[in-house]
């Protein structure tokens, strides 16, 4: 969604000198330092830590609600969202002539289509029009590699992103494509809520090969702690001991540039781990 | 137990436990793994079901007989075992190690955060109450009661104002309920508080009968009051933060069943307490079903379900007994 872009803001303040750009999202943060606008960012939220650069940057409020005053004061040329809890803000920073752009990210789809709204917004297309050519073409070429292999050999992933309760990645949300992209089979896909909390039962019914921790801190405990909980001993990812928790969540949740990594790094360990269980 | 005895206490309590029973035979064989009946036993599916029909069990005796406890205690039809404040203790303990991440550590931080914040509030709540020459009015018990729900209420509401969205997810669930069992020991230690609660209160029925009439009446009868209700305070509030610790905030079903129950067989604390421990019991493991069938393999948040089926039941049981409600 558009509220309006740079392209509206008065042009005699932006000749001749860097654009002024906030970021109200991480991974709008990760795009624009990729597109080599990083030193253009004048605030950040509290919760863009990458690169480390962006830690440097001054801070204007959580994610999805920026304190307005704080952005206001910052005389931004635009701010870049990544999905605004409260509309009135863009409304409030419009009056004020600065330029707002709100990406949607739920799918690679519109991953590409944010990369290249926000290259348009920031004078960076080319830089943009790269990004999302090297993306796609990691992409592709994972995918190459696994289209010899048959979805029936594809190794069963469970993701479990809580545990208290029990929480997965249902079909149509963005870690589903991305367990596909890397050659695996979600075990949630049909169930079509994004972040459903599961029935740990059914988990045991399904029986993945793999089973991918993707919770901030659990890395390095998680396969201890699964092999104790009550009936799940018998899940063959559990027996197996193939259970990723070390690959770091933002790779995996973070809808930014580093979402190509995450894939890869996920392909790597699920190429590691052919399916065992019967179903 | 001579109540127990009589003809109309044996038919209530035999029917109750029938209820139960059936609805750990519905738990049992119901959720969201389609398992035939020959499989199951040898399968990982039983025991996930056992564990959670077992919590739901303890869970629902032990928040029923708190509440028989409470609205004794405090003579007040209004009382339930959130009402001094253990929820918003337990809820602080929860949230904090939800919003620290405490939780990732191991799988106890969880439930030893909420506990902790379950016994401080009650201290907290024991302490206000106290009045200089040891009593304990049961009008300042729930006054303090009260307000350390709100004080506490209010510093949780914040620590979730700071939570990200994720984290606050699981606040969110924490405080609607969840069963979700996944430890055997953790299981252990909730029913061995619950059961000993009940059994204190089944021993020690007669007394809860007379805390009902009110200090002065129950004084006179022989009862040390205030001794008994210390002891009262105590084991209710271990049951409510034991229960709460293993479970989150299950609403609803402290006040209501033992509210029904002695709609049906009368305020005698010699049947209530029994009959209310295996309808609470019964009440708990029938709705679980419930919220882990009907969006099968999603689970719905089990005190949404509590207040759904509960409410209208009650409404419906108290407009047909209206002209004899009321001890």
């Amino acid at each position: 969604m558009i509220f309006g872009c740079s392209r509206d803001a008065p042009p005699d303040r932006t000749i001749g000198r860097k654009p002024r750009i906030v970021s109200l999202a991480p991974s709008v943060t990760e795009i624009l330092f990729v597109l080599g606008k990083g030193d253009s960012l004048i605030g950040v939220t509290d919760h863009c830590d990458y690169p480390p650069e962006a830690n440097r940057i001054e801070r204007v409020g959580g994610f999805g609600t920026p304190s307005v005053e704080r952005l206001l004061t910052l005389t931004p040329d635009v701010v870049i969202a990544a999905g605004l809890e409260r509309s009135e803000v863009a409304d409030v920073l419009r009056r004020a002539g600065i330029g707002v752009l709100d990406v949607r990210i739920g799918n690679f789809h519109e991953l590409f289509d944010a990369i290249r709204q926000i290259g348009e917004a920031v004078d960076a297309h080319e830089k943009a029009k790269d990004l999302i050519t090297r993306m796609q073409g990691e992409l592709k070429a994972l995918a190459t590699r696994d289209s010899a292999t048959r979805p029936e050999q594809r190794p069963h992933v469970f993701v479990e992103i809580g545990s208290h309760p029990l929480m997965t990645a249902g079909g149509g949300s963005f870690l589903d494509d991305l367990v596909t992209r890397a050659g695996g089979v979600n075990v949630a896909h049909s169930v079509s809520q994004a972040y459903p909390v599961i029935s740990p039962e059914k988990v045991v019914e399904w029986n993945p090969d793999v089973i991918v921790v993707a919770e901030m801190g659990r890395a390095g405990l998680a396969a201890t702690e699964l092999s104790h909980r009550i009936g799940w001993a018998d899940i063959s990812a559990v027996k197996n001991r193939r259970i990723i928790d070390d690959i770091h969540p933002d790779l995996l949740f973070r809808p930014g540039p580093r979402l190509v990594e995450g894939v890869k790094a996920l392909s790597a360990r699920l190429h590691d781990s052919p399916p065992q269980g019967k179903r | 137990m001579s109540v127990l005895g009589d003809r109309k206490g044996l038919i209530a309590h035999g029917t109750l436990l029938l209820a139960l029973v059936s609805a750990c035979l519905f738990s049992i064989f119901s959720g969201a793994a389609h398992v035939s009946a020959g499989d199951l036993w040898h399968s990982g599916v039983f025991q996930l079901r056992l564990a959670r029909t077992g919590i739901a069990l303890v869970a629902g005796a032990g928040l029923s007989v708190s509440g028989v406890i409470f609205q004794s205690l405090l003579r007040n039809p209004l009382a339930e075992p959130y009402v001094l404040g253990v929820s918003a203790g337990a809820g602080l303990g929860a949230a904090l190690a939800i919003v620290l991440g405490l939780m990732a550590v191991g799988t106890w931080t969880l439930p030893g955060m909420a506990f902790l914040g379950a016994m401080g509030s009650i201290l907290l709540v024991y302490a206000l109450a106290r009045t200089r020459g040891g009593a304990m009015p049961g009008s300042t018990l729930l006054l303090s009661g009260v307000i350390v729900n709100a004080v506490l209420g209010n510093v949780l509401m914040f620590l979730v104002s700071l939570a990200s969205s994720e984290k606050l997810h699981g606040v969110a669930w924490w405080l609607l309920g969840d069963l979700q069992m996944f430890d055997w020991a953790l299981l252990r230690i909730v029913s061995v508080v619950v059961a000993a609660g009940v059994a204190i209160s089944i021993i020690l029925a007669r007394d809860l009968n007379l805390l009902a009439l009110g200090d002065e009446p129950a004084a006179h009868l022989g009862l040390d009051v205030e001794w008994a209700k210390r002891l009262f305070f105590i084991v209710a509030s271990l049951m409510t933060g034991a229960t709460v610790a293993a479970c989150g905030l299950i609403g609803f079903i402290g006040l209501i069943v033992p509210h029904t129950v002695r709609l049906a067989i009368g305020p005698d604390h010699r049947r209530l307490v029994t009959a209310s421990a295996l309808a609470g019991a019964a009440f708990l493991v029938l709705a679980d079903s419930v919220a882990r069938t009907v969006m099968a393999p999603s689970e719905i948040p089990i005190g949404v379900v509590t207040s759904l089926l509960g409410g209208p039941f009650f409404l419906f049981l108290l407009r047909r007994k209206k002209s004899s409600y009321g001890n």
